[in-house]
């Protein structure tokens, strides 16, 4: 079973009503109760690390996630904040530990000219070619939505399954065994975005 | 190398539950069905789309009574199109509150646009951008010039006029936590002359933020003339309404005219 995590204040109305576009089931999940039943967890994210870590934790759901990702080995995906999340620490506003499952550090994106924050389509390259998450998913479609200031500074560069140029080169998205985790939106980038859900969907 | 694409915005203004077109922000003629439009938006894959809500109650014809049931009119609508827009959705009009705000976001809205809060409540500007996150909240700007060849800022869809030099009241919005600007310009508002760029140049002058541009598209060589002159995100209303698959007309002709847009597409869904 596919969970989404909703804690308030995120885009989780975007993503289950892509969800539900495709006809993929799945739970609402707000507490750590609902965690143990699902194989598949979906953690959306808008706002800032921190807020992201204290909603986290008021609803009791940090720890468990931690724990069903990081030794359960469940299927994560994070979306945009959600894949910062795995990181060592943000440094959004004050410096924030987080999940520290892959590693790096989320910083703001070192621009000298390029304006804040990174609003709009860019046109991502694969690092990882065989990667599940971008399986099927043609040259015409990949192109997807983002909206950050920050972005993951990833130790090991193998973690790293695609990414853009924004003056500098920049992680869109992650991959290690179980974990997967995009810095864009695919709930809003059409038909690109709609099949990388159904890919991690159908782990 | 440059992996970031050019956006082609479409705007869509609603009144009385009715998409219109908008001429000097006096005029709207009625053009279309408000249920219909996000079906040809998402087959044309626009690459934004802002959902303006011209509210009864600042508009000429007004009815004071009607005005409760156009805005549930609104919210039915972004009801509607939250659940079927696999694309950046931008909602404003009539948000007064941060309840507004929520309403909006629980609907599938990516970011909120704001343009009269930000002189009658600042708050609401700091106060959401601190818990969305500033990338979601758009401030919105009308503009147009005044008798002394000044720009000034309008809020209250153009009726009250902005004290403050619009070089000030941009810096004041940055500093209120807004993410991105959306400009639009009274003076060439439904006029098809092709945008100020004299007021383009300016706002590029004074603010870092990411800026939306509309107001005075009649052709596609006039969002030629805005990549042109660096702007990233070229925006309208009008003419999208004019001509059968005319967003995809438009991305084709910016795509072959080497700008640095998605590739045309047309999907079936």
């Amino acid at each position: 079973m596919i969970g989404l995590i909703n804690y308030g204040g995120g885009n989780y109305k975007s993503v289950s009503n892509t969800l539900e576009y495709l006809n993929i089931d799945f739970i609402e999940v707000k507490d750590y109760k609902n965690l143990s039943k699902v194989t598949h967890i979906i953690l959306p994210g808008v706002g800032t690390y921190y807020d992201l870590v204290s909603k986290l934790k008021s609803l009791n759901l940090y720890d468990e996630l931690l724990y069903q990702v990081g030794n359960k080995k469940i299927f994560y995906l994070g979306i945009c904040v959600g894949m910062q999340l795995l990181s060592n620490f943000g440094y959004e506003n004050i410096k924030t530990k987080g999940f520290g499952l892959i590693e790096g550090s989320v910083e703001k994106i070192p621009v000298k000219n390029e304006v804040l924050p990174n609003i709009g389509w860019h046109n991502i390259f694969l690092e990882k070619k065989n990667s599940l998450l971008f399986k099927n998913i043609d040259s015409q479609e990949m192109f997807f939505y983002f909206v950050h200031s920050y972005y993951f500074n990833l130790k090991q560069k193998e973690n790293c399954s695609s990414s853009i140029y924004y003056e500098e080169k920049i992680t869109a998205s992650v991959e290690k065994d179980n974990i997967f985790g995009v810095q864009f939106h695919p709930e809003k980038s059409q038909s690109g975005g709609l099949k990388l859900l159904k890919n991690f969907c159908n782990l | 190398m440059i992996t970031k694409k050019n956006r082609l915005i479409v705007v869509v203004f609603f009144k009385n539950g009715n998409v219109v077109q908008s001429k000097l922000f006096k005029q709207h003629k009625v053009v279309g069905d408000p249920y219909v439009i996000i079906d040809r938006l998402s087959a044309w894959n626009a690459d934004e789309v802002i959902y303006l809500n011209i509210r009864p109650e600042l508009s000429n014809l007004n009815r004071q009574d009607k005005k409760i049931k156009y805005q549930n009119d609104f919210d039915k609508i972004i009801e509607f199109v939250g659940k079927k827009a696999f694309m950046p959705l931008t909602v404003g009009g009539g948000i007064k509150s941060l309840h507004d705000v929520e309403k909006y976001f629980e609907m599938g809205a990516d970011k909120i646009s704001i343009n009269s809060e930000i002189t009658n409540n600042p708050k609401l500007i700091i106060e959401s951008s601190k818990i969305y996150g500033s990338q979601s909240i758009v401030a919105s700007i009308d503009i147009k010039m005044d008798d002394d060849n000044q720009y000034s800022a309008y809020i209250n869809n153009g009726k009250t006029k902005i004290i403050s030099q619009l070089s000030d009241y941009i810096k004041q919005i940055e500093d209120l936590g807004a993410g991105e600007l959306l400009i639009n310009n009274i003076d060439r508002d439904g006029m098809g002359n092709g945008y100020d760029l004299d007021l383009l140049k300016l706002i590029q002058k004074v603010s870092k933020l990411p800026i939306i541009f509309a107001g005075g598209v009649g052709n596609f060589n006039h969002f030629l003339q805005g990549i042109e002159n660096n702007l990233n995100s070229v925006a309208a209303g009008n003419i999208f309404h004019y001509t059968e698959n005319s967003y995809y007309e438009a991305i084709k002709f910016l795509h072959e005219q080497n700008c640095n847009t998605r590739p045309p597409v047309i999907n079936f869904y």
